[in-house]
């Protein structure tokens, strides 16, 4: 009887205390799930469209119907599209494409932007990577938040996996849960899973729109070959060269190198959106720490401040692609860069191809970057509303 | 003394090893030893010093929140395993295992090495598609182990064989998860693979199934060996015993062949649909929830060690515990590399399990491309000496597994253990060496 | 139609989830060890958070 009692009690004690832990960490998933990001766009947006407009490959109103963030000129010109957000553990991405958004003033051409372009990968957190769901900038009207994601869609969207993932149309094997990475889906699948399909609509955008040329922000472990570097499309060649070098002489401190796109590697933005579209299609990289395998405690500090003891020591035994010191690569460092090159790379293209120009405005400086972040982003209390996003 | 990162990394550790050998003290099974481990080691971040900067602050809800998100870690590789081993259970219900083990013993007895090579690719299919060598053991394990009952191999032998040989079909091409895995962290593209690991593989299977079954004879008379089999219901036909294999194969295969058009099926529907297939044609008809029961009591101890390890794996994450010993792998000099990854990657694999191929993997690769070797055939060798250590404790995860399905009561470590030894060494020497030449065998293979 | 069968499939599978649910629940009550008790309750944990659609 006394060992009834005890098995009976153990076992409610167990299931309360598991009940009580699913309930925390379930409203917690949620809370991560449904959060809105803010996005105010600057006053010369002229519209925002949804991703499902272009392509009924995305139903309208489902996780990954983002917004298109679209600064058209009104003056004849090229047409560039920014991708932030299709890896969202690499913040820099989505930080980045937020701040253009909130600053940009187009005066010639037209510019698209997409913050989350893998949307349902950033409402849930990689399991067995420890990461935190949000991570914040402070500035002097608040609190900015975004959410922070895994690389791959989540598996609430996409579920099963298969058994090896055949890349359409390529048919080279990938690793199986790459189906749910947006970077290995290029050009994607009209009737393929939700990151395949999200990939298919922007095509379609791309195709639709008549993009000159496209940008793909990213982010990377110091441990990875291809670092702080822009990848080009043969297309592109020439424009990245110029750029990079006009970069690494002039604007950064750590230098940043070009790499052409390999026609092995298939399902990279880099390489399927140049080959199926008319646009030219690049990419571009910076260290982030977090990503690291070898680093030390996981939160949001190490991936805000870049800063990690176990990544300097594996640098001292010369096993990594980029360089990192006592001050680690910052967030401000990071955006900084991927908006210098950004801006970088209108002015070349539009240089390289008059009848493409573009011509843009307000965007802040590499150095007033790295001073701060927080002045560029919009007070969403003191806008119209009608400026005033959700992502 | 300056308290850094790296002491609290070691202390975390230091903790681990002290609660699990605890935990192993009062007698916890190795499932709550491990999740008592993972406690002690949050635990053991939240009281020690993180290092001379401030950390983020982890409130009590976010601890929860890790806690639970780990044990998704392996979810799909559970689920594959309920499915794999529900599908199997059943059919071993309904009498189709019997009936199968009764037509390979007429059919080829008498012709042993035929015989032997016949089990050695009925073992080798299913990982070689599935990627899990756990699916190997728990599909067609007990039907090989009883044809190899049958031949008079030892118990100890029968379990060991069936352990390396779900090892090799595993690692063995087209899918070998953890090259996936370390490939895909590293961006590397999965090609160029299928004939190192073709060759690794055949040769460690080849070696495991001649020297287990050395010495057993099928010398007996085949009327008397099939009449001491278990009798098969009324109403099987080869053809209704294959249907199942036919549904798992087309399903697996269809994807191959048609990738644009097949649907996206996923392991624990394909053996969905396999079950379906065993309903259909079973002439028998049994409770499928009590199957269900049968199959979750079975897989208790591993579904809970594959939960439990991905909780550890996160805290482990967490704590910067994970990257110090990742780091500590990777700066190793690389003479002491190639002479200790034979000890080092199967007894980590027995740890963390698939989680280790993104962990050690990924900045190996980077290391081997830097000296100037041979990524592929690096890789190829470390993803053929990771599954060798599924039979290590604690996870053990294969090793349990082929001791399940073979009802093995001996004891583990002296006997199953000790019996898998000399294939297992034998395995890792062999990828030692080609780790070794790994860029005169990478030019010869054109790899 | 492919993106309707994916979608079948998605169902099917959660039907599969929640099947192996009820048999740990079933399990949970049965049995009569302590620590297999405690084992199911954490095994629980992931099958009742995607059945619910929280992770």
């Amino acid at each position: 009887m006394n060992k009834k009692m005890n098995l009976n009690t153990v076992k409610a004690i167990a299931l309360v205390t598991v009940v009580f832990c699913m309930a925390v960490a379930g409203y917690l998933f949620r809370e991560h799930r449904t959060f809105k990001e803010t996005v105010v766009v600057s006053d010369y947006c002229t519209e925002v469209k949804k991703l499902s407009d272009y392509s009924t490959a995305i139903k309208p109103g489902s996780v990954n119907d983002c917004n298109v963030y679209i600064y058209d000129s009104g003056v004849e010109g090229g047409t560039f599209l920014l991708l932030g957000g299709s890896h969202p553990e690499e913040p820099v991405g989505p930080m980045a494409a937020d701040l253009i958004a909130e600053n940009l003033k187009v005066t010639q051409g037209r510019v698209f932007i997409i913050t989350r372009a893998n949307k349902s990968a950033s409402t849930i957190t990689r399991v067995g990577e420890a990461y935190p769901r949000f991570f914040n900038l402070d500035t002097n009207w608040g609190t900015k938040t975004w959410r922070f994601g895994q690389r791959h869609a989540a598996e609430l969207d996409s579920w099963p996996d298969p058994e090896v993932y055949i890349h359409y149309p390529s048919g080279q094997n990938l690793a199986n849960v790459d189906i749910r990475n947006i970077n290995r889906n290029w050009p994607g699948k009209e009737d393929g899973l939700i990151s395949e399909r999200t990939a298919f609509a922007i095509m379609e955008l791309i195709r639709n729109e008549g993009v000159d040329y496209t940008l793909d922000m990213h982010e990377a472990e110091l441990e990875y070959s291809v670092e702080n570097t822009m990848v080009a499309h043969e297309k592109g060649h020439d424009v990245a060269s110029i750029v990079t070098m006009t970069l690494t002489a002039e604007t950064f401190d750590v230098p940043i190198s070009m790499e052409f796109s390999p026609k092995a590697l298939r399902g990279l933005s880099h390489r399927d959106i140049g080959d199926h579209s008319d646009a030219t299609s690049f990419l571009i990289e910076v260290a982030e720490p977090m990503l690291d395998r070898i680093r030390g405690i996981t939160d949001e500090k190490l991936l805000m401040e870049g800063k990690d003891i176990f990544v300097i020591k594996a640098g001292e035994h010369g096993l990594l692609y980029a360089p990192i010191d006592e001050n680690g690569w910052p967030i401000e460092k990071r955006v900084a860069r991927h908006v210098a090159t950004t801006t970088k790379l209108i002015e070349t293209y539009s240089m390289m191809h008059p009848d493409q120009a573009i011509a843009i405005e307000g965007i802040p400086t590499y150095n007033q970057l790295l001073e701060s972040l927080a002045p560029y982003y919009r007070d969403p209390n003191t806008v119209d509303s009608s400026l005033i996003y959700f992502d | 003394m300056q308290f850094t990162m790296y002491h609290h990394a070691f202390v975390v550790l230091g903790v681990i090893v002290l609660a699990f050998i605890g935990a192993k003290k009062f007698k916890l099974n190795t499932e709550l030893t491990l999740f008592v481990s993972a406690v002690a080691a949050l635990l053991a971040h939240l009281v020690t010093p993180m290092g001379v900067d401030a950390r983020s602050a982890l409130p009590f809800t976010e601890i929860i929140r890790h806690f639970v998100e780990g044990t998704f870690t392996y979810f799909d590789v559970c689920m594959t395993f309920l499915s794999a081993t529900f599908f199997m259970t059943l059919y071993k219900e309904v009498g189709g295992i019997d009936y199968l083990v009764r037509v390979i013993v007429e059919k080829f007895y008498k012709k042993r090495i035929i015989l032997l090579l016949l089990l050695m690719v009925i073992m080798m299919v299913p990982g070689a598609v599935t990627g899990s060598g756990a699916t190997t053991v728990l599909t067609v394990g007990g039907l090989v182990g009883a044809v190899l009952a049958t031949m008079g191999v030892k118990e100890e032998r029968r379990v060991g064989l069936i352990f390396i040989l779900a090892a090799m079909s595993a690692a063995c091409p087209p899918i070998n998860l953890w090259a996936m895995m370390a490939a895909a962290g590293a961006n590397m593209p999965y090609t160029g693979f299928g004939v190192p690991l073709l060759l690794l593989t055949g040769t460690g299977a080849l070696f495991a199934t001649f020297y287990m079954t050395r010495g057993a004879k099928c010398d007996r008379e085949v009327n008397d060996v099939v009449a001491s089999l278990p009798q098969a219901p009324e109403g099987w036909t080869f053809l209704k015993a294959i249907v199942p294999f036919i549904v798992l194969l087309v399903a697996i295969l269809g994807a191959r062949v048609f990738p644009a058009y097949w649907p996206v099926i996923g392991m624990p529907m394909i053996f969905g649909f396999s079950t379906l297939g065993v309903l259909l044609v079973s002439p028998k008809k049994v409770n499928l929830l009590e199957v269900g029961m049968t199959t979750v009591s079975n897989l208790k101890e591993l579904v809970g060690i594959m939960v439990v390890v991905g909780v550890l794996n996160q805290i482990l994450t967490l704590t910067g515990a994970r990257g110090l010993v990742s780091l500590g792998v990777v700066i190793l000099p690389i003479w002491l590399l190639f002479a200790a990854l034979w000890l080092i990657l199967p007894v980590s694999e027995g740890v963390l399990q698939y989680a280790v191929a993104p962990l050690f993997g990924v900045p190996l690769i980077m290391l081997f491309n830097m000296l100037g070797y041979n990524p592929v055939i690096a890789l190829s060798c470390w993803a053929v000496m990771w599954p060798c250590g599924d039979c290590l404790p604690p996870t053990a995860v294969v090793g349990k597994a082929a001791v399940m399905q073979m009802e093995y009561k001996g004891d583990y470590y002296k006997g199953f253990l000790k019996n898998v030894l000399v294939p297992v060494l034998f395995v890792l020497a062999v990828c030692t060496v080609v780790m070794i030449f790994n860029k005169p065998i990478g030019s010869f293979l054109g790899v | 139609m492919l993106v309707l069968i994916n979608g079948f499939i998605t169902l099917c599978t959660y039907a599969i989830a929640l099947f192996f649910l009820v048999c740990i629940v079933r399990s949970f009550f049965k049995t009569k060890n302590v620590q297999d008790a405690l084992v199911y309750s954490i095994m629980l944990i992931p099958f009742v958070l995607r059945m619910l659609r929280l992770k």
